[in-house]
C-alpha cells in the first residue's frame, strides 16, 4: 500500500492498529523516496530500514550520497517543495504523513535533530535558558518553574555545570564544543523516541569529537530512544552505532554490523571508503589510498565509474542482496585491499596534457 | 627549478584587540622551515595556527617579530610592487574557504591564469598552457576553467583554488585546512599530488590541519600548537611515538580510539 503524500496532521493519530504498533519499532521506513524540484534523478531512492528502541545506527557516504536528506525526511525538515513518497513511513508505529509540496516542514514531536553547526541552529538572540525552556514546555508540558529547574538539570547531564552562566549566555558567548553539549540538551530534553544526529561532531577537534559522541550515546541510551547518526567518519559511526548504512548516490549499497564492519565489508564502495581513512599507522606509506573522484555517471550500479571491479554486467543495478548491493561481493571479499589501492600520483613536471578528462 | 627557499621566523607574534581588550592569538614564536621540508602545523580551533600561517605567508601583519624570506623581510617586502611580485612568485597560500577567495565575476580559467602572467612574466599563450597542466595534475576537467566559481562544487573550487597556488610553482606552499572540507575518500589524492608536488619541485610546505593523520602523512616534521604557542615540534615518527606535551598526547591517543580525560 503506497500512503499519500498528505500534508501534516492529516492522518488522524487515532489511526485503527497498523501492523507496525506490533513490531514495537521506532522508525520503520519502507522505499522512501525524495527529489527535489528540477532535479534529474531522485536525491534518495528506496530507503528501506527499521529501527527498534535501543538500536543505534549509522549512515555514512559522501556530501551528495544522501545522507543528509534520509535524515531531513524521516525529521520531517526537508524543503517545501521536495517530492517525497514511500511505501511505509511510520514512527513509533503511528504512520506518518509525508510532507506534501508547499506545506512548511514542522517538527515531528517524536523525533529530535542534532546537527554539525550549532552555531545556526540555536536562536543567536536568545539566551540558552529561554531556548531550553521553550523546548521543555512545550514538549513536556513543564510548568515555569519546573522548566527552570530542568534546564539546570539538564546543562548538568550534558556535563556544563555552570549552569548559572550558561542559562544566562547567547549562543555566541560559548565555545563550539559547549553548544554543541546544549544543542544535545535541546534535543534531548523533549524526551524524543528518536534523534537524528546529523554530523554531530564535525565541527570539533578529534578528542572533542570522542567526548561529545559519547555523550550523546550515554544519554540516547539512558532513554531507551533509537538514534539514526548520520557522519562521513565511518569509524566514528562504527564505534558509537551497532549497524552501519553506507549510502551511495541515494541508495543504500551495504549493510553491515559496526563490528564486522572492517572485517565483514563486501562492497568495493566500502572498502574504498575504509582504505582512504588516513591512520596513524599509515602516515608513514608513500602514498594513500583513494577512490578516484565521481565522474556523474549514472544506470546501472552507480559507482561502476569509479569501481575496479566493474563489467559490463554492472549496467544493470544489483539489488540489495545478503545487505550489499554488487555483482562482485565474493572477488571483493577474496581481496579486500585491492578496492583502493595506493596509486602513485601524476608528475607535474611531465605532465601529459593527453590526459586531460573531457 | 630554483633555488631551495629558507624561510626565519624571528619572535613573530600577533594581538586582536577585541572588546574585553587585548588577546594575544600568537605568542612570540621562532623556527626556521627550510626547502623541502613539510611542516604540519596541528592545533585544536583557536590555537593560533591559522593566524601564524597567514603571518608566515605575508597575509597578515605581525604585531611583534619578523618573517624572512631567503634573508629577506617579508613585511618590508610586501610594501613595494615588485617586492610583491617576487614575495608572491615564491610564496603561496591555499585556505579553507574556497567560497570567498574567488572573484565571483570571473571564470577560473581567467583567476588561475593570472599568477601565471603577473607573477612568473609568462605570455597568455603560455600561461595558459601552464593553466592546463596544472588544471590535468589536479584531475580537473579543463571545460570546467571556463566556468564561474559558483558553478562548481566545493571539492571542484578546493581544486581550482591549489591550482591557482600551484600554477606559480611556488617555493614554499602554505596549505591551511585544504582537505577539511572534502570527502575522505577524494582527500587521499589531494594530498597524494600535493606531497608529489613538494617532492618534484623542492618546495616547502607548511600545512595546517586539525587532523592529525593525514598532516602526518604529509609531513617531513610536525609542530603542534595550543594557546597561542608551538608546545611541541619534531620530526613526524618521534612525535607520534613519543609525544612529549600532554596535549599532544591526548590528540594521538583520540586517534588511536582511547579517548582520554580533557584538561581544561
Amino acid at each position: 500500500m503506497r500512503q499519500n503524500v498528505l500534508g501534516p496532521r492529516a492522518v488522524p493519530e487515532t489511526a485503527a492498529p497498523s501492523p507496525d504498533q506490533v513490531d514495537g519499532s521506532v522508525l520503520a521506513v519502507e522505499g522512501l523516496r525524495v527529489r527535489y524540484p528540477g532535479a534529474s534523478a531522485e536525491a534518495i531512492s528506496d530507503i528501506s530500514t527499521v529501527l527498534a528502541a535501543g538500536d543505534r545506527v549509522a549512515l555514512v557516504g559522501e556530501s551528495g550520497s544522501g545522507k543528509s536528506t534520509t535524515g531531513l525526511a524521516v525529521g520531517g525538515l526537508l524543503p517545501r517543495d521536495a517530492e517525497v513518497t514511500a511505501d511505509r513511513f511510520a514512527i513509533d508505529g503511528r504512520p506518518q504523513p509525508l510532507m506534501a509540496p508547499g506545506v512548511l516542514p514542522r517538527r515531528r514531536p517524536d523525533v529530535s535533530m542534532v546537527f554539525q553547526d550549532a552555531m545556526t541552529c540555536l536562536d543567536p538572540v536568545s539566551t540558552i535558558g529561554t531556548q531550553l525552556r521553550t523546548v521543555l514546555r512545550d514538549a513536556t508540558g513543564a510548568s515555569r518553574a519546573e522548566a527552570k529547574v530542568r534546564a539546570a538539570e539538564w546543562l548538568r547531564r550534558v556535563g556544563l555545570d555552570d549552569t548559572v552562566r550558561v542559562l544566562g549566555s547567547r549562543p555566541y558567548e560559548l565555545s563550539g564544543g559547549m553548544r554543541q553539549r546544549v544543542m544535545i540538551a535541546i534535543a534531548l530534553c523533549s524526551r524524543p523516541r528518536l534523534v537524528i544526529a546529523d554530523e554531530p561532531t564535525s565541527a570539533l577537534d578529534a578528542s572533542l569529537a570522542r567526548q561529545a559522541m559519547g555523550l550523546l550515546t550515554d544519554l540516547v541510551r539512558e532513554s531507551g530512544a533509537a538514534m539514526l547518526m548520520i557522519s562521513h567518519d565511518i569509524d566514528l559511526c562504527a564505534e558509537f552505532t551497532d549497524r552501519v548504512l553506507v549510502m551511495y548516490a541515494g541508495r543504500i549499497v551495504e549493510e553491515v554490523a559496526s563490528e564486522r564492519l572492517h572485517t565483514a565489508a563486501a562492497h568495493p564502495y566500502t572498502r574504498g571508503l575504509l582504505a582512504s581513512v588516513p591512520t596513524l599507522a599509515g602516515a608513514g606509506a608513500e602514498w594513500l589510498s583513494a577512490i578516484p573522484a565521481p565522474t556523474g555517471e549514472s544506470g546501472g550500479c552507480d559507482f561502476r565509474a569509479r569501481c575496479r571491479y566493474a563489467t559490463d554486467r554492472c549496467a544493470e543495478l544489483p539489488p540489495l542482496e545478503a545487505g550489499v548491493r554488487c555483482w562482485h561481493t565474493a572477488d571483493v571479499l577474496a581481496a579486500p585491499g585491492a578496492a583502493a589501492p595506493a596509486v602513485p600520483p601524476p608528475s607535474l613536471r611531465e605532465i601529459s596534457l593527453e590526459e586531460v578528462p573531457a | 627549478m630554483s633555488a631551495p627557499i629558507r624561510v626565519e621566523v624571528d619572535g613573530l607574534g600577533k594581538d586582536f584587540v577585541g572588546p574585553d581588550g587585548r588577546f594575544t592569538a600568537v605568542r612570540d614564536q621562532t623556527f626556521a622551515i627550510d626547502g623541502g621540508t613539510r611542516i604540519g602545523l596541528i592545533g585544536e580551533s583557536g590555537s593560533g595556527k591559522s593566524t601564524l600561517a597567514r603571518m608566515i605567508a605575508g597575509l597578515a601583519t605581525p604585531t611583534r617579530g619578523t618573517v624572512h624570506v631567503d634573508g629577506r623581510d617579508v613585511h618590508r617586502l610586501l610594501a613595494t610592487r615588485a617586492g610583491r611580485t617576487e614575495h608572491w612568485r615564491a610564496v603561496q597560500m591555499v585556505a579553507q574557504d574556497t567560497t570567498s577567495s574567488f572573484d565571483p565575476r570571473r571564470t577560473l580559467r581567467d583567476a588561475v591564469a593570472t599568477p601565471a602572467v603577473r607573477l612568473c612574466g609568462l605570455t597568455t599563450v603560455e600561461a595558459n598552457r601552464r593553466v592546463d597542466e596544472t588544471l590535468a595534475f589536479l584531475s580537473l576537467p579543463a571545460a570546467l576553467a571556463d566556468r564561474r566559481p559558483s558553478d562548481l562544487s566545493g571539492g571542484q573550487r578546493q581544486r581550482f583554488a591549489l591550482a591557482r597556488a600551484l600554477v606559480v610553482r611556488p617555493r614554499l606552499l602554505v596549505c591551511d585546512e585544504v582537505v577539511s572540507a572534502l570527502d575522505v575518500s577524494v582527500q587521499g589524492t589531494i594530498l597524494n599530488l600535493l606531497k608529489n608536488y613538494s617532492l618534484e619541485f623542492g618546495a616547502a610546505m607548511l600545512f595546517v590541519s586539525h587532523g592529525l593523520p593525514a598532516t602526518a602523512f604529509v609531513s617531513t616534521s610536525l609542530m603542534v600548537m595550543r594557546a597561542g604557542a608551538v608546545v611541541e615540534s619534531g620530526p613526524v615518527e618521534s612525535v607520534v611515538t613519543a609525544p612529549a606535551h600532554p596535549y599532544t598526547r591526548q590528540l594521538i591517543a583520540a586517534y588511536r580510539g582511547t579517548p582520554m580525560a580533557v584538561a581544561s
